[in-house]
């Protein structure tokens, strides 16, 4: 009986070594995000048989369990690829407002300007301080359409660069995930860092691309809408082909649309539909605002009697417009030629300036029947909302991100306090258990002694 | 639930970020007094403000283009008064020597004095507003009289502007009203009554001086056309300043900051900051380690 005694008391100084050790490295990874809480998991050992009576043979640590939820851990990461998404969509759609730069002037500003200088001229058509002036807001205004043009075809250049980044990363990672499938696999063993490790890639790739999980046999596998990108220890790479996402296997198979969500979603609708609408809608701008003037224009005389000419170089589509506006070079050289006159030899006649200022309040059937100022004032409105929606959906998940989190911290994080507690209490159940020791040991000595 | 220190952490810092933003916010909208300073502020109320900023630079246009008609016509009606003050001393000059007081040598002075009215005459309705001629309809480069002739060389233009989006108003009379096709050419008649004088004949003065009434009648109706239009531009003038006011105001709503109710929020906010700040400084450091041996 005094041997089970030590024995006994041997079990518990062993379980709370091990419970100290556990303890120990719950504190030591307290800030580290990747990391699972650990709790020994303790069974009694099997009593033994005496007499009648069962009698208990101490503890040992059976398991240290890794203190996780799935269902959270899985809502986690499901609801990362939004958040990605919209991050994404936030950041780009704020750089795209400051291109439009409305709070400053803009192009709605010079276009108004451009106006204004028809108007003076129609009131004194034989000034060339109008005539002049009339060309500088002109150019004012091309000016403010290539730029816009200009600094979003460079947005749409960078984004091509930042998905080939993104595909780079998810490359990256799908390959680190096969190789954690495999190490986990071979290990035997439950290895938990190698499931933190693996889960915070995870999580990683979750933000990149939409993806879904599953896991069996202690493997993860998953896809992208059907695709496996992770199977077992083997990784699918993607690659960008041209205005294509192809998955690489035999058969290179275009996934670009089925790609919805996280980054590599956000950056290809910026790419693909966001950003092409808001240049085709300037386009479209551009264009009709060439063809109505130039219309007009070339119905009325110069000073110089000149007819039948163009006041901006005539376009021949809107693919390009806001980049290829110019004043036709006929007027930036003599500024007689602008065409304010309905008649040759008259030359305060301004009825076709007139004409042409007519164009500002008239709705225009291209442009969905507005004016040209109207459809701008669309434009940014809409460019405006997307940028508010991105960020306050970014604001709504992140929120809910934040969440859900803070249920799997609930399960699986550290608590400083906790941990304290328990340390006391493993402590405790040390010093117990080896003052069991020594008072196994006095009873021995008092065994000995009896014959004494 | 169970609280972790990382979500204790995590929470503090996105509180901070999220009162530092708007922070942030309302001293943006202190300093630059705009509400909205990028479309995704209020896209709606940017969309209305670029409307309105538009609809206040076009109205200030229609403005100063009735500004610019004004001082046109203003020089028109002088130069009208002019053309009238003239006639009523041809017509005294005509009905002093029509009288049988008057002999050839009153009358052959008179003929000068005529002739020298005539200059007069012919200089104001030569008159220029900036290199304008104010009497040649469209072809104000061409001076629409001369001496050589007594014929209208400018064309009926009139110059239109813009006063509102539908509505376009001239505000220039063409010479004809000095030499109209179905009433007094004022030179030929002029040259006729001088001839007259020249000629010591009575008769034909008196034939005259009807036709100076009708000349006198032809000014008199083209001053009082030209009046009514001068008020109805004034009257435009004033509704368009009180658009402008009420543009302008309609404006400042959208667009800028309520300042009042910005820094009270700013007040709010900074003493929520601070608050904050107080309750995790004293919050982080105190776990249970603290308080054991």
């Amino acid at each position: 009986m005094i041997s089970s005694i030590i024995n006994i008391a041997l079990s518990g100084l062993r379980a709370a070594q091990i419970a100290l050790n556990e303890i120990s490295n719950n504190i030591a990874n307290a800030e580290n995000p990747k990391y699972c809480r650990r709790s020994p998991v303790f069974r009694e050992n099997s009593p033994i048989r005496y007499s009648s009576l069962l009698v208990g043979q101490g503890v040992k640590v059976t398991d240290i369990k890794r203190e996780y939820n799935k269902f959270f851990a899985i809502q986690w990461q499901e609801e990362l690829g939004l958040l990605g998404d919209y991050e994404v969509k936030k950041q780009v759609l704020g750089q795209i407002e400051t291109i439009f730069n409305e709070a400053d002037g803009g192009l709605s500003n010079a276009l108004t300007e451009f106006w204004s200088a028809w108007e003076d001229l129609s009131y004194d058509p034989t000034s060339m301080a109008n005539r002049e002036t009339l060309i500088n807001k002109t150019q004012v205004l091309i000016e403010n359409f290539h730029q816009i043009a200009e600094r979003l075809h460079q947005l749409h250049k960078e984004i091509n660069g930042e998905i080939e980044a993104t595909i780079a990363d998810i490359n990256k990672l799908t390959q680190q995930i096969a190789g954690l499938n495999k190490d986990i696999k071979e290990a035997g063993a439950d290895v938990d860092s190698l499931y933190d490790e693996r889960d915070s890639l995870i999580r990683e790739l979750s933000e990149k691309v939409d993806i879904t999980v599953f896991e069996e046999d202690k493997e993860v596998k998953f896809f992208l809408d059907g695709c496996p990108l992770v199977e077992g220890n083997k990784a699918f790479e993607l690659k960008v082909n041209g205005d294509q996402i192809v998955w690489n296997s035999d058969a290179e198979i275009d996934i670009t649309s089925r790609i919805k969500k996280g980054e590599l979603g956000a950056y290809l609708r910026l790419k693909n539909e966001i950003i092409p609408e808001y240049i085709e809608k300037l386009d479209n701008l551009a264009y009709h605002l060439v063809n109505k003037v130039n219309e007009q224009h070339k119905q009325g005389y110069g000073l110089d009697n000149s007819h039948n000419i163009s006041f901006f170089i005539d376009l021949s589509s809107p693919e390009g417009a806001a980049r290829d506006i110019e004043l036709n070079s006929d007027i930036l050289d003599s500024p007689n030629k602008i065409a304010a006159s309905s008649a040759p030899d008259e030359p305060s006649n301004n009825e076709n300036a007139l004409a042409i200022l007519g164009l500002k309040d008239t709705s225009i059937s291209e442009l969905n029947d507005t004016t040209f100022e109207e459809f701008y004032s669309c434009l940014i409105a809409k460019v405006g909302s997307d940028a508010e929606d991105a960020s306050s959906f970014f604001e709504q998940q992140k929120l809910l991100v934040d969440e859900i989190r803070d249920k799997y911290d609930s399960i699986s994080g550290v608590s400083l306090d906790e941990e304290a507690v328990n340390l006391l209490k493993f402590q405790y159940m040390y010093d117990a258990s080896a003052r069991l020791i020594s008072v196994a040991d006095e009873m021995i000595k008092t065994l000995i002694n009896l014959g004494a | 639930m169970r609280i972790t220190n990382g979500m204790i952490y995590r929470n503090f810092l996105n509180n901070l970020f999220r009162i530092n933003e708007h922070l942030e916010e309302d001293y943006e909208k202190i300093a630059s007094g705009k509400r909205i300073k990028r479309p995704s502020d209020d896209p709606l109320g940017m969309a209305r403000s670029i409307r309105y900023r538009s609809y206040l630079s076009t109205i200030r246009q229609y403005k100063r283009n009735i500004e610019m008609a004004i001082s046109w016509q203003n020089l028109t009606e002088s130069a009208l008064n002019a053309v009238e003050n003239a006639l009523q001393r041809i017509q005294e000059i005509a009905i002093s020597q029509a009288s049988d007081t008057a002999n050839a040598n009153t009358r052959k002075n008179a003929a000068k004095e005529i002739e020298n009215i005539k200059k007069h005459i012919l200089g104001i309705v030569n008159t220029k507003f900036g290199n304008r001629y104010i009497f040649a309809g469209y072809i104000t480069d061409k001076q629409p009289f001369s001496e050589s002739d007594n014929n209208y060389h400018g064309d009926e233009g009139l110059i239109k502007i813009r006063i509102n989006s539908t509505t376009q108003l001239s505000f220039n009379i063409p010479g004809s009203v000095f030499a109209p096709a179905d009433g007094i050419n004022i030179f030929q008649m002029i040259d006729n009554l001088k001839d007259a004088m020249e000629n010591n004949e009575p008769e034909n003065i008196r034939a005259c001086l009807d036709e100076i009434k009708q000349a006198l009648d032809q000014v008199i109706n083209a001053q009082a056309s030209l009046g009514t239009k001068m008020n109805l531009f004034e009257e435009i003038k004033v509704q368009l300043a009180n658009m402008d006011l009420d543009f302008t105001g309609i404006i400042s709503n959208t667009e800028d900051a309520d300042l009042a109710k910005v820094t009270i929020d700013l007040g709010i906010y900074q003493t929520v900051y601070q608050a904050t700040l107080t309750a995790t400084a004293k919050a982080i450091p105190i776990n249970l380690f603290n308080y054991l041996g």
